[in-house]
């Protein structure tokens, strides 16, 4: 509808009125203003509800500050992993190996790869071999932390290099190569973000540090919310068998002294099914007296929903 | 002595009448009615008029077997008259059904106080209420056929068993073939 | 206008700042319930222990099918398993707590002067509370019923929707060496015999309200339909048109019947009256036209035609007569099964060298198939609350009856080996 009233309006606006002009030009920042809004920046607001799941280990209790890492990362590594980050800012000395190295962490798809970029990189200046393994760290950092990399920001990055590999390849006119160098380095990019899928489905075994996506603190481990989340769902038990439909969701509030002890519980919003209801409720019930401590009194609103029930046959 | 003698020559007039009607085409075809034997003891007592028919008694015991033994209601056999077999949820008559037909029509034709019975009968696979459909189409096809080769409609009349009485209780290509059919029983 | 976007923006953030943490819970990590079902033990009268021994296996075997709960090992249960008392103060609900139960069944069996009295009832272990409790008398024969009726009113307690275990299943088989029609319990047991025809009955159908059957019979020779009053055994021949008189089916209200005749020459699709009489004809094409199946407000039917070359699902507006085709795919879709809450029909489907069950919605979307594997998966009926499917299958050779809950899980042959059973129709609830 937006387009077609732009489209008309310019095309019969020019010659008309003079203020015309400027009422088109602000109608079409408004509307420009309306796009940005709601397609770049802010989809973390619009896509709020697709967060990721995490699987945090029960055993790891909370901490206060949680630092960058993932939930299901486990205990014994976070040193290993530090140790491992500030090495990835030096500039590498010995970049195939490392990356060989690295690589042999995707299972079945090594061989492939492995064989093709000494066969491309023989002929290529050492510097360039250098810069690419620079940039391939990068992208291994930047993918590391994040437990579900976007595509549209894997795109974004690869395009983005793209780029600027494509202005080197100008000036020294090595045309041909630097096709395949992308291909390589398209190649190696999805075989990172397969890495870390790989060790994310693997559960703990992932090399990340125990913390969570978006954590700023220095303390290996996972805030109290993410924990009671998933406290929560081991508690809440439901049969798809007792659903009539699985469009449901429920909300609680509910608040939890010093002591992890249930002091009110309260339901904000029902589902409209009494079954969902209780089953929700249980769940809120069983978990009455929580095996982990608050630094103070907290209230957390807690919405149940079917997002990530397999669909009902 | 004398009796035997009568009898015997009975019986090769009769079965000489057969070939001669029946199977005047392809007298090969005789052979699918030796399994019968046991009539031709039956034909000398039988009540009914022709000589060359009824000669059945127990018939169903060389084909069909002590599982489908002859049901209430369900006509006998008629020595004279063959079955024909369609293809898989079809209804239409094969070139080869046709020829047995027209035979068919001639014995009926010659032996017209006999009233005939239609059986469609289907195999095994499918809805069983969609097949008593489908052999009722086929039954129909069959008495549509005859009419058209002059059987008046009043001496035949048809019924669907759908996949109820095979004549192979077995599964399978070959029970299946046989068992989609349309059989000619006599009328009570 | 900077100011105002501004604003706007301000707006936009502030639900997302509120006092208390967020959280989102997006699936239950349990998805079945955690029950333990206890063995009564006697109260009163020294009753047989093969009662209280039956009850809990009947019962046990309907909870599990049923596909709502996880079993808790009764090999881990505690001192209050054997305990009597019945009252929820009674209970000592922290033993079941310890062992993961959220759910419990207690109850007790005595014997009054002859007869079987089955005290059950359900706890909700977290709150302590009594969720239903029920009493029930009879004979000792009555034990299997008792516990069917009781895994019924737990089905209730714990959808709000009373399941179908007290029903009966009729049903074909030729035991006799013809076609007759039998009746069983939902789990196989109990197998009767209902008529004596000594000729070929099929698919029989239940009334909504009363306890008869119609079903097709060749009793006197022609394809015709009957109705019987199961209980008296009363019996009567209501149509018996030339040709066919097949798959009869009660309409919702049990005032109609939708059935195929013949009588004009071709298969079409009628509407009677429960006597016989003909209300409507309900189709008109030159294509064979059976296996009508109605949906619960009686206003539309689905049913099987092979009006395109090959036998397909249709569904037809009773009162205007459109006809839409609902199936699209495979040469050979055959007994539609409209769900009681009318939002799925079930068919069987040829697909390759079987016929495997597909579900769809009435307007022809979202189809799904339920079965696979051997055997050629036939003739599915609903249970009256839409959560199980009985059907038939010859996996095993000869043909039996299978039931299934509704997303093609937790399939079990019911009936006994050994002749072949076909043609189920699951009773409403009585």
């Amino acid at each position: 509808m937006a387009q077609k009233k732009l489209v008309f309006h310019s095309a019969s606006g020019g010659t008309a009125y003079a203020g015309f002009g400027r009422m088109i030009i602000a109608s079409l920042v408004v509307h420009a203003l309306v796009v940005v809004l709601f397609s770049g920046i802010f989809v973390p607001l619009t896509k709020k509800k697709d967060r990721p799941v995490y699987y945090v280990d029960l055993v790891n209790l909370p901490v206060e500050r949680p630092q960058a890492g993932r939930p299901d990362g486990s205990k014994s590594e976070p040193a290993k992993a530090k140790k491992a980050a500030p090495k990835a800012v030096e500039p590498p000395k010995p970049p195939p190996a490392k990356a060989a190295e690295k690589v042999k962490l995707a299972p079945e798809k090594t061989p492939a790869v492995k064989e093709k970029p000494p066969a491309v990189k023989t002929p290529v200046k050492k510097e360039a071999v250098k810069k690419e393994a620079v940039k391939k760290d990068e992208v291994k950092k930047k993918d590391t932390p994040k437990v579900k990399p976007r595509s549209v920001e894997k795109d974004y990055q690869q395009s983005v290099l793209g780029a600027v590999e494509a202005l080197r390849a100008k000036k020294k006119a090595e045309q041909a190569e630097i096709a395949r160098k992308a291909k390589i380095e398209a190649l190696k990019n999805k075989l990172a973000a397969m890495t870390t899928q790989d060790s994310r489905s693997a559960g703990g075994a992932s090399d990340a540090p125990l913390g969570v996506p978006d954590g700023r603190g220095d303390q290996a481990g996972v805030s109290h919310g993410l924990w009671l989340q998933t406290y929560l769902t081991s508690n809440w038990s439901l049969s798809k068998y007792q659903l009539s439909r699985q469009d449901l969701e429920a909300e609680i509030h509910v608040e939890y002294d010093r002591e992890g002890n249930l002091i009110r519980k309260r339901l904000v919003r029902s589902s409209g099914d009494k079954v969902f209801d209780r089953s929700v409720e249980n769940a809120v019930l069983k978990s009455s007296k929580l095996p982990i401590t608050f630094p103070q009194r907290v209230e957390f609103d807690i919405i149940f929903n079917l997002k990530d029930l397999p669909e009902k046959n | 002595m004398k009796k035997r003698n009568a009898c015997k020559l009975f019986l090769v007039m009769s079965l000489s009448v057969l070939l001669c009607v029946a199977c005047a085409k392809k007298p090969a075809t005789t052979s699918m009615e030796e399994g019968y034997g046991s009539g031709t003891e039956a034909a000398g007592t039988s009540e009914l008029d022709t000589p060359a028919y009824g000669a059945i008694g127990e018939s169903s015991v060389g084909e069909e077997g002590a599982a489908t033994e002859k049901i209430p209601g369900m006509g006998d056999d008629i020595r004279g008259l063959e079955r024909i077999h369609f293809e898989f949820d079809q209804y239409t008559l094969t070139a080869e059904a046709r020829e047995i037909l027209a035979r068919n029509a001639q014995f009926l034709q010659i032996h017209n106080t006999i009233r005939v019975i239609i059986e469609g009968h289907c195999d095994e696979r499918g809805s069983d209420e969609y097949n008593l459909a489908l052999g009722e189409r086929r039954a129909r096809a069959v008495k549509d056929y005859m009419g058209s080769l002059g059987i008046p409609a009043s001496q035949m009349s048809i019924i669907s068993y759908g996949e109820e009485i095979p004549l192979d209780p077995q599964s399978g290509e070959e029970a299946w073939a046989k068992n989609r059919r349309a059989d000619f029983k006599q009328a009570n | 206008m900077r100011c105002r976007l501004l604003g706007f923006l301000v707006l936009l953030f502030l639900p997302f700042s509120g006092f208390a943490y967020q959280l989102e819970v997006r699936s239950p990590g349990q998805q079945a319930i955690p029950l333990a079902v206890t063995q009564f033990p006697a109260m009163e009268g020294n009753p047989p222990a093969e009662v209280a021994r039956e009850f809990h296996e009947v019962l046990s075997n309907d909870l599990d099918f049923c596909g709502l709960f996880r079993l808790v090992d009764p090999g881990a249960f505690l001192s209050d398993a054997g305990r009597l008392g019945l009252e929820s103060r009674r209970v000592d609900f922290e033993q079941w707590r310890t062992l993961g139960a959220q759910a419990l069944i207690k109850g007790g069996v005595s014997l009054q002067g002859g007869q079987v009295v089955i005290e059950a009832r359900l706890y909700d272990v977290l709150r302590r509370r009594l969720l239903t409790g029920q009493r029930y008398s009879g004979t000792a024969k009555d034990v299997r019923t008792m516990a069917h009726a009781f895994a019924d009113q737990i089905l209730k307690s714990m959808t709000g929707d009373m399941g179908p275990f007290k029903a009966k299943i009729a049903f074909i088989s030729d035991q006799s060496g013809r076609k007759e029609l039998y009746l069983m319990d939902v789990d196989g047991h109990e197998p009767v015999r209902l008529t004596d025809h000594n000729a070929i009955v099929l698919n029989p159908d239940f009334s909504p309200y009363s306890k008869e059957l119609i079903f097709t019979s060749y009793k006197t020779g022609t394809p015709d339909l009957y109705r019987k009053e199961i209980y008296t055994g009363r019996e009567a021949k209501i149509s018996s048109q030339k040709g066919l008189n097949i798959a009869g089916r009660f309409r919702g209200d049990g005032r109609a019947v939708a059935l195929t005749l013949s009588k004009d020459g071709n298969a079409e699709i009628y509407l009677i009256g429960t006597s016989g009489h003909i209300l409507k004809r309900l189709t008109r094409n030159w294509g064979i036209d059976v296996d009508p199946s109605w949906n619960p407000d009686g206003d539309k039917i689905a049913f099987v035609s092979d009006r395109l070359g090959n036998p397909h699902i249709f569904v037809l507006d009773v009162f205007s007569l459109k006809e839409e085709r609902i199936s699209f795919a495979g040469k050979y879709n055959a007994t539609p099964a409209w769900s009681p809450k009318g939002d799925r029909i079930v068919f069987s489907r040829l697909e390759g060298r079987t016929f495997d069950l597909y579900t769809v919605s009435p307007d022809g979307s979202d189809e799904r198939r339920l079965t696979f594997g051997a055997g050629n998966k036939e003739h599915p009926r609903w249970s009256p609350d839409g959560r199980f499917l009985a059907y038939s299958s010859d996996a095993g050779g000869k043909k039996a009856i299978y039931i299934m809950r509704a997303d093609g899980s937790g399939q079990r042959r019911i009936s006994s080996s050994g002749s072949n059973c076909l043609h189920p129709a699951w009773s409403p609830r009585w």
